[in-house]
């Protein structure tokens, strides 16, 4: 075998340019690269070569290992190139077939509002609260200076129990339980579901939620009231809808009040949606009555306080623009779904 | 309530013609205009909610009253007649209850020409009746607020006597329907048996008629509370009771009277023939003295309360003056003292009660609206909240909707789990009182209500129904976690057709469907940081085969599986349901915070087993067993793989535990000698043996 020369070498790279250009990525790699191949014999061969000349002999090897491992590179990219795109050009995927998906659930309109005012009412020093809906007579009516046959337990067809209790017919309640406690001061919320023994329309059904919030502390005035009631509405309904108070008569707050927003569908034109009043009762509210303070020890000429609540399921009715209020308690599901 | 444009503009000069201003008006004066109409007679009628303290806002007086105190213009007075007879009526009358508090009667002719002027009548068109001298009752009604009641003189017999029935009588109504009169209502008698139930309705044997010549004509004044007894006994509202009911003002018993004889009268009144209408004797008793109550008023209160400063103390008078207050000579710069109106005595008894008078008269549309100005203080969640907002954020994700069920059902409803569970009807709280008989039962589990909500929405069309409801339950054994006598919160969760939304793929099985609901539990326990199992469970209204419990740490929490075939055999459901009920005051004690798990950087080393477990036997069995032996670097254990084949009674099932050490990596010598361990416990201590 001959000594290996530069010049050797040289031609061996003549050999593998003119070889590269012609063959297969796999042929070249075998013939040049495997460990049967020509360079793993050449650089076996540097021994035989004399010292004197090995250094450059080795670079020249080393010259030609890397033009063989470039060129091979590079056809192998190729090589990738071409296989991933004649792959790419036979895939498919139908992606008009449905989804398969486990759906995305959704909250119920009615906890949503809970929710949402929830939100709204902690960053003002609410705490939320939960109580009984198998009441007694004293915390529903009585302690709410709601006397026996006061004509506003009319307005509250009321469920008796074969337990001797009735089924809370507001949310109400709860403040005669909050101030019970004698806490002081007291920023309380409770959210739930009520009961009236009357038959079901539109606008009526024997279940229903209520949203109720309790403030009672020194100094607190009508005018406070009815500025923590702008401040729930405008975060509920933004700043541009119009908010009005109107006068009502609740046994357990005096004054009382309603708070009406502009109506969505008419704009305060006027629509068979709001009666044609423009306006929309969204919460009673009121400063807590006397009775009721002096009822739990409050002293009403140094304490105030007030209440506002509302019917949950009215707001929820309104945000789903259902007319049947229950449409919210039917659960057809493909309704909510949207 | 009725009210009608043209009676308000007769004690009213309106500041306008607009029918939309004129309703802002009323609305603001809280008499909130719920609708309007026009009469064939171009006449406007409001019909109002009144508040429901305010007897005095159910007529046009007391509208016009504060219309005239919220524009600030004068009230003109109604006409009334001034020569009633001095003599009494023909007739003994007497009164023999401290319940009537007032009692008049007047004797009138009423020949049979009388009749009614419709330019007149139209508002009270409606209650035309059988004789002209009624609807002129009506109107004064309508227009005063003041009942009054015709009856036929000629067949009052003997005396007028206003009592208390000692005992429940039966009285035949102007209605023509038969009422008991429950003991200790008000009646007005006749020598021999009542002619009216006082405040409520008359009677139709002394019931005027076209042929009645003569009438007394009573007005009166009761307790409220003793008409509101006997309309709710006798079950009827009439427009009478609605009045008496919150007080009427002994003032006016008198003066509607007299404003009725006007009426009556020819010239300006309801009664063509001026002659053949006139009084013939009036008797008053009970006559009683007025009470005269007396209210401090200090300004700086209103003030306040409207966070007003400036409001002038002569604002507040005037308006008050004009709700019909007299101010006291005692009134000064600081306070106003004012003597409460007659109509008023119902309802005003404190300096609050004229303070809302006077806000509502200057208007809430003037109150300087202010949030209080409080220390900034943001408390945290309630644990309820938290425990609902973490079950959410799993059971959205996985397609479940929330809804909200009725709380009632009935005993025919429930009759397949009495069967399954004997006794459970006599838990129930029940309904003494439910005016729908679906509403006799408050309910003591929501899987009825949930299936019955699955069932229809399949049966709408829907392929996926997956809902979930925090429901309250009701029982009357108290439970033991609540803090509530009769009552629990419960995750209820329901199932029904596909877990995945869209009907296409392979068929699913029940026993994916609840594999895939316990992943959705076991997320809601990684949710709640807690470490959940599902273990065995015998629920009387699930499956047996096909049911079992969310267990954490040793709290059982609830149960899940598919309904019961006998419950879905009676109620007809088509359809198989899958349900849960989980309670929700255990996971609110079961909850953790969150805290970040300690983990290994080291590899860890896994190693399979296959075991021959009986067909009937959990495979979680062997995982407890193994994890029994607490294994110090033993980090999991999880089936992998299962097959059965038929006609065999056990199933193959692949167990992979995981081995791992926290500090250096194990050697599989190590990991051999463990694996000999758990497979000699396996054979010998739970005689499992390894598959073939």
């Amino acid at each position: 075998m001959e000594t290996l020369t530069t010049d050797a070498i040289g031609a061996l790279v003549e050999r593998f340019r003119a070889e590269a250009a012609g063959a297969e990525v796999g042929a070249l790699k075998k013939e040049w690269l495997s460990k049967d191949g020509i360079l793993k014999g050449l650089f076996a061969r540097l021994r035989e070569v004399s010292a004197d000349e090995r250094p450059a002999v080795a670079q020249r090897c080393n010259e030609l290992k890397a033009l063989v491992e470039e060129i091979v590179g590079e056809k192998e990219r190729q090589l990738d190139e071409r296989q991933r795109r004649s792959l790419v050009q036979k895939q498919f995927f139908d992606l008009s077939l449905p989804a398969r998906s486990p759906g995305l659930g959704f909250i119920h309109p009615i906890s949503r509002v809970e929710e949402t005012v929830s939100a709204v009412l902690r960053q003002l020093g609410f705490v939320a609260i939960d109580g009984p809906v198998v009441e007694t007579e004293y915390y529903c009516f009585d302690a709410l200076n709601i006397p026996q046959h006061h004509p506003a337990r009319d307005l509250q067809d009321t469920f008796y129990t074969d337990t001797g209790h009735v089924l809370r017919t507001h949310t109400t309640s709860m403040q005669s339980r909050t101030l019970e406690t004698g806490a002081m001061p007291v920023r309380a919320m409770a959210a739930g579901g009520v009961y009236r023994n009357e038959a079901e329309d539109a606008s009526h059904t024997a279940f229903f939620h209520q949203f109720d919030l309790v403030w009672v502390e020194k100094g607190l005035t009508l005018a406070n009231l009815m500025g923590t009631i702008q401040f729930v509405l405008r975060e509920l309904y933004g700043k541009r809808r119009k908010v009005r108070f109107v006068p009502k008569y609740y046994p357990y707050t005096e004054p009382s009040i309603g708070a009406q927003v502009e109506c969505s569908a008419c704009k305060g034109a006027g629509c068979p949606l709001c009666g044609g009043a423009g306006w929309v009762t969204v919460a009673g509210a009121g400063m807590i009555h006397r009775n009721v303070l002096r009822e739990f020890k409050y002293d009403p000429e140094k304490i105030a306080g007030f209440a506002f609540g509302f019917g949950t399921g009215r707001l929820a009715a309104q945000l789903c623009d259902f007319s049947d209020i229950r449409e919210l308690y039917h659960n057809d599901l493909r309704v909510f779904a949207g | 309530m009725k009210l009608y444009l043209s009676m308000l503009k007769q004690m009213l000069d309106l500041p306008t013609a607009e029918i939309s201003e004129i309703r802002t008006h009323l609305d603001e004066a809280g008499l909130e205009v719920k609708a309007i109409e026009t009469t064939e007679a171009k006449d406007t009628v409001f019909t109002i909610e009144t508040l429901a303290n305010r007897g005095d806002h159910g007529c046009a007086l007391g509208a016009a009253r504060e219309l005239s105190a919220r524009l600030l213009i004068p009230l003109r007075t109604v006409s009334i007649a001034t020569d009633l007879p001095e003599k009494g009526v023909s007739i003994p009358v007497r009164n023999d209850t401290g319940l009537c508090t007032r009692y008049a009667l007047l004797e009138m002719s009423a020949p049979g020409e009388m009749t009614p002027r419709s330019e007149v009548l139209v508002p009270g068109g409606a209650q035309q009746g059988r004789h002209p001298l009624v609807a002129v009752s009506n109107y004064v009604l309508m227009e005063l607020g003041q009942p009054t009641h015709v009856f036929d003189r000629d067949k009052i017999q003997g005396e007028v006597v206003v009592t208390a029935t000692t005992q429940e009588e039966t009285i035949t109504a102007l209605d023509g329907n038969s009422y008991r009169v429950p003991t200790g209502s008000v009646v007005i008698r006749d020598r021999s048996r009542i002619v009216a139930v006082a405040g409520v309705i008359g009677c139709a044997n002394s019931m005027v008629t076209p042929e009645t010549r003569r009438v007394l004509i009573e007005s009166a004044t009761f307790d409220p509370v003793a008409i509101r007894k006997t309309a709710r006994a006798m079950g009827l509202s009439t427009d009478a009771s609605h009045l008496f009911e919150r007080g009427t003002d002994t003032e006016q018993v008198v003066f509607a009277l007299k404003r009725l004889v006007y009426l009556a009268r020819g010239a300006s009144g309801v009664v063509k023939d001026a002659s053949s209408a006139h009084p013939l004797g009036l008797t008053v008793v009970s006559p009683g003295q007025r009470e005269v109550r007396k209210i401090t008023l200090p300004y700086q209160r209103v003030r306040d309360e409207m966070n007003l400063p400036r409001l002038n103390e002569t604002e507040v008078t005037s308006r008050l003056k004009y709700l019909g207050y007299t101010l006291d000579p005692s009134t000064n710069p600081k306070q106003a003292v004012v003597v409460v109106p007659s109509w008023r005595l119902w309802d005003v008894s404190h300096e609050q009660d004229v303070v809302e008078d006077v806000v509502r008269s200057i208007g809430l549309h003037r109150v300087k609206i202010e949030l209080p100005q409080r220390e900034p203080v943001m408390p945290e969640r309630s644990l309820r909240e938290e425990v609902v907002g973490r079950i959410r954020t799993p059971l959205h994700g996985n397609g479940f909707h929330e809804v909200i069920t009725k709380g009632f059902y009935t005993p025919t409803d429930i009759a397949p789990l009495e069967e399954l569970s004997p006794g459970y009807l006599d838990k129930h709280v029940r309904i003494s009182n439910a005016i729908d008989r679906s509403n006799a039962l408050l309910k003591g589990t929501n899987i009825l209500h949930i299936t019955g909500l699955l069932e229809d929405n399949l049966r709408h069309g829907s392929p996926a129904v997956k809902c979930y409801e925090v429901a309250r339950l009701f029982s009357k054994e108290r439970h033991a976690n609540s803090p509530f006598e009769f009552e629990r919160d419960v995750l209820s969760i329901g199932v029904g057709g596909r877990w995945y939304t869209e009907e296409w793929g392979r068929e699913e099985s029940t026993e994916d469907k609840l594999l895939h609901l316990k992943g959705v539990l076991l997320a809601i326990g990684r949710g709640l940081f807690v470490v959940p199992q599902i273990v065995k469970s015998r629920h009387p209204w699930l499956h047996p085969g096909y049911q079992g419990e969310l267990k954490i740490g040793s709290t059982r929490v609830g149960a899940f599986g598919l309904i019961h075939p006998d419950i879905k055999a009676a109620h007809k459901y088509r359809f198989d349901h899958i349900v849960g009920e989980f309670d929700l005051h255990l996971l609110m004690k079961v909850m953790k915070e969150f805290s970040a798990r300690q983990v290994a950087d080291t590899p860890s080393i896994r190693r399979d087993i296959t075991l021959a477990i009986p067909t009937r036997e959990w495979s979680s069995v062997v995982v407890q067993g193994i994890e029994g032996m607490k294994l110090e670097f033993l980090s999991a254990v999880q089936p992998v793989d299962l097959f059965v084949k038929e006609g065999e009674d056990v199933r193959r099932v692949t167990y992979r535990l995981t081995f791992q050490h926290p500090e250096r990596a194990l050697a599989h010598d190590e990991v051999d000698g463990w694996m000999a361990q758990v497979i000699s416990h396996l054979e010998e201590q739970m005689k499992v043996s390894l598959a073939g």
